[in-house]
């Protein structure tokens, strides 16, 4: 008895991190515990939820995927361009464009044997370039139906957002922890070498995952571009930082192999929550970057609990 | 059923196989033997897709292949599944998700996976070879002997025809080795190929039908097992076959201890998570062995004492001083130097040379104002590579060019450098080939009668365990139940084991 809730507490830690910290925080101030607070904590969330998805999925092989942020920026300054002549044909750029950087980005960890750190550095910078050319200054144009959608509000809650959250929590879980594919991306951060031996092709899981990464790195871009209304060329940059932040806050081993999804969400929710409460308390920017960094400190002493006592219990839901 | 001809593969600097050619019939059990080196490794990886052979081709069931894709293709295509020395688990993965792991989609509903069902499957598959375990715990967390037990296990759900065992029994006990070999039998009862190789001969004599013999890549020759008559000379002639020298004794001879010596270490009532209250005394000069089932407390009583384990009553006293000993620093303080059983834990810098191998655990001693003298060091690696009889063209070798013997004995020369008064060694010899073991053996007895040095060891291979030592030690349940001088029977010692 007592074990399995224990078990179950270091599951979910990071959501009762996440509602300790809301509890105090509602307490605390009044303000906090208005509607308009936590429409702002959803919004914001949102992109970086769908960025850390992908980051999450890569990190659990192993990899790293730094040209994210990137990504995300190219999606806003795609859809800048190409929304005024058709919405849907306009989304659809969008994500081919994505999985074949993704497509790309994995070719070069598996097949040229590139770090990935220094691939995707250098995706990252090539990307950028891209949407700096494509959209060298902020603008363009942005449906407003595209807006309307993905802002769209109940009465001040904003239903899209929230859905969309629950969407990536329940479905980028069970993707996770429920099927084939979700045990074969923890065999192959687990151990590379074995796994190939019972016969996983640990070349191709890593090429999907850093797909599905830039698929929904661009997703967040997108989600980022109906907030602004416009492209902008290096709007995603500051999600790169952040889907790190969220994946290792959540409990994922940087050496993947061990972590989860549903914690990297929390993750998210909690800088999101933060960013919110002091752009409130009209903080200085820089206490908020200083803030973020403490916070991610005292959760990095995780890796080690997580790694000594195999961490198995992480992945498992 | 298999055939391999003329089959060559290359290594940068190393030609590992030259000209193979062997038959492999259904139904049969083949010893592949030979030293470390002589390329039995890289045989099985090449029948298992790991590797592409150079030169040659392979026959499989009348198919011609100039090399096999990968290992999926081997065992799903040709039926050919394998053991291998390396672990081959998923550490992070449950048992049971790591013995269907390439057939998980199979237990699906759609996309999402029937955990419930996996359990039982695996639960099944295990309970059937005797062993059972809590199939969800990770994979990580397992012993070694269970891990490998595991891995074998996994051939009863992919049902190969033809099964390639890479010296599986080196972590297992008599007990477990035994299980397996009634389990290999079986495999040749219903027509299959083994092929099974293994530094322990007596274990290869017992089990095989046919010995195959390995030297420097190519095949010095096949001995039959078959028939009642085999007898010393066999096992005389297959050791020719794979050292090309003759072996004459194998096991240094004990010096006559008349006059009682100096009590260097004694230890009352060790206990901790894995010991119930362990006591004993080691002399100068002697060599003790630990012996009994594996998991008993052997490996754990000498790591609690060399400051890995630690400790929650008991005292050591060490040349009658009380000592305490929280961490290895602490041991190497005290004159005690480990040697692990655990490849990984005996940090080997493959990339770097042999004198940084040899020398940086044991620099600060040499070190004055962190400056140290490179030509000291590489006289100290001179003097140590000769006295261990390390085989290297040169000192500046990489370690990575170095076999697996001889890298055991630069290991070994690390810790001499630390000025040891006790070693505790874990299984030094696991996985050596036979002319190293050898000079192991006498090395061993030289540091005890010359050097003064005295020996706590872990020993599994009873020929070892009966002739090495002065004293054996056999330990049961995290205790030690019974002492026998060196020479005692085979039989008798057994028998202790069980109690």
């Amino acid at each position: 008895m007592k074990a399995r809730a224990l078990r179950l507490l270091s599951n979910w830690f990071l959501w009762i991190f996440l509602l300790i910290f809301w509890a105090i925080c509602s307490i605390l101030s009044p303000f906090f515990r208005t509607l308009s607070n936590f429409s702002a904590i959803f919004l914001s969330a949102t992109p970086i939820a769908l960025v850390a998805l992908g980051q999450t999925y890569v990190v659990l092989t192993g990899e790293f995927d730094l040209s994210v942020g990137a990504i995300a920026s190219l999606a806003t300054a795609v859809a800048s361009v190409t929304m005024e002549f058709n919405l849907v044909l306009a989304i659809v750029t969008v994500l081919v464009a994505a999985m074949a950087i993704g497509l790309v980005n994995g070719f070069s960890v598996t097949k040229f044997r590139l770090p990935s750190f220094i691939a995707t550095l250098a995706m990252m910078f090539v990307i950028t370039g891209i949407a700096l050319v494509i959209r060298p200054s902020p603008g363009g144009y942005i449906s407003e139906a595209f807006q309307k959608i993905m802002l769209l509000d109940l009465q001040g809650f904003p239903i899209t957002a929230f859905l969309i959250l629950v969407f990536l929590g329940v479905f980028g879980e069970l993707l996770l922890q429920g099927t084939s594919f979700g045990r074969h991306i923890y065999a192959t951060g687990g151990k590379t070498q074995a796994a190939n031996l019972m016969g996983i092709n640990t070349d191709r899981i890593k090429t999907i995952v850093f797909m599905i990464s830039a698929v929904s790195a661009a997703v967040g871009g997108l989600f980022v571009a109906a907030r602004y209304g416009s492209g902008n060329a290096v709007a995603g940059a500051p999600y790169l930082f952040d889907s790190f932040t969220a994946v290792f806050m959540g409990g994922t081993l940087v050496t993947g192999g061990i972590g989860n999804y549903k914690n990297t969400l929390a993750a998210a929710l909690v800088i999101s929550s933060l960013t919110t409460i002091l752009q409130f308390m009209q903080v200085n920017i820089w206490y908020q970057y200083v803030i973020k960094g403490l916070l991610l400190l005292s959760v990095a002493g995780n890796q080690l609990l997580i790694a000594r006592r195999g961490g198995y219990r992480f992945e498992r839901g | 059923m298999l055939s391999l001809v003329s089959i060559s593969k290359y290594f940068p600097g190393i030609k590992a196989l030259s000209n193979v050619s062997l038959q492999l019939e259904p139904g049969k059990i083949y010893g592949l033997v030979g030293e470390n080196g002589a390329g039995k490794s890289t045989l099985l990886k090449i029948l298992m897709g790991v590797y592409k052979p150079d030169e040659g081709y392979i026959i499989v069931r009348g198919k011609k292949f100039r090399y096999i894709d990968n290992p999926y293709f081997a065992r799903k295509q040709l039926k050919i599944d394998a053991v291998f020395q390396e672990p081959c688990l998923v550490d992070n993965l449950s048992v049971a998700e790591n013995l269907y792991i390439d057939r998980l989609e199979e237990f699906g509903k759609g996309l999402l996976l029937n955990k419930r069902l996996i359990e039982k499957e695996s639960e099944k598959v295990l309970k059937n070879i005797g062993e059972a375990i809590n199939v969800n715990q990770p994979a990580g967390s397992l012993r070694i002997d269970v891990k490998k037990i595991v891995e074998f296990s996994r051939l009863f759900i992919t049902n190969p025809d033809i099964i390639l065992l890479d010296e599986i029994t080196a972590p297992l006990d008599m007990t477990k080795v035994k299980r397996l070999f009634t389990l290999i039998r079986n495999f040749k009862e219903s027509g299959k190929t083994v092929v099974f190789v293994s530094h322990r001969l007596g274990e290869v004599f017992e089990i095989s039908d046919e010995i195959i013999v390995l030297r420097d890549g190519k095949v010095a020759g096949t001995v039959s097992n078959e028939g009642a008559i085999q007898g010393s000379n066999m096992r005389e002639k297959v050791i020719k076959m794979m050292s090309g020298v003759e072996i004459g004794l194998v096991f240094p001879e004990k010096k006559k201890i008349e006059k009682p010596q100096k009590l260097i270490l004694r230890v009352k009532g060790l206990s901790n998570e894995y010991l119930k209250g362990v006591d004993l005394d080691l002399h100068e000069g002697e060599i003790v062995a630990l012996a009994g089932l594996s998991g008993h407390g052997q490996s754990m009583l000498i790591r609690t004492l060399a400051g890995l384990v630690p400790k929650r009553k008991g005292e050591v006293y060490i040349e009658g001083n009380l000592v305490d000993i929280r961490s290895p620093k602490d041991a190497v303080k005290n004159g005690l130097l480990y040697l692990s059983d655990k490849k990984e834990e005996e940090e080997l810098w493959l990339h770097h040379n042999l004198i940084f191998n040899i020398c940086y655990p044991s620099v600060k001693e040499r070190s004055t104002l962190s400056f140290v003298k490179t030509s000291v060091e590489r006289r100290l690696s001179k003097e140590i590579t000769l006295k261990l009889r390390i085989q290297t063209p040169s000192l500046a070798q990489p370690l990575m060019n170095l076999s697996g013997g001889n890298r055991q004995k630069v290991v070994l020369g690390r810790k001499l450098l630390c000025r040891p008064k006790i070693l505790l060694l874990d299984q030094p010899t696991m996985g050596i080939d036979l002319s190293t073991k050898k000079e192991v053996y006498f090395l061993i007895r030289r540091l005890a009668s010359e050097e003064r040095i005295s020996i706590l060891t872990v020993l599994s291979d009873l020929p070892e365990i009966i002739n090495i030592p002065d004293r054996i030690l056999v330990m049961r349940g995290g205790v030690i139940v019974k002492q026998f001088p060196a020479g005692v029977d085979e039989d008798v010692l057994l028998d202790s084991y069980f109690g």
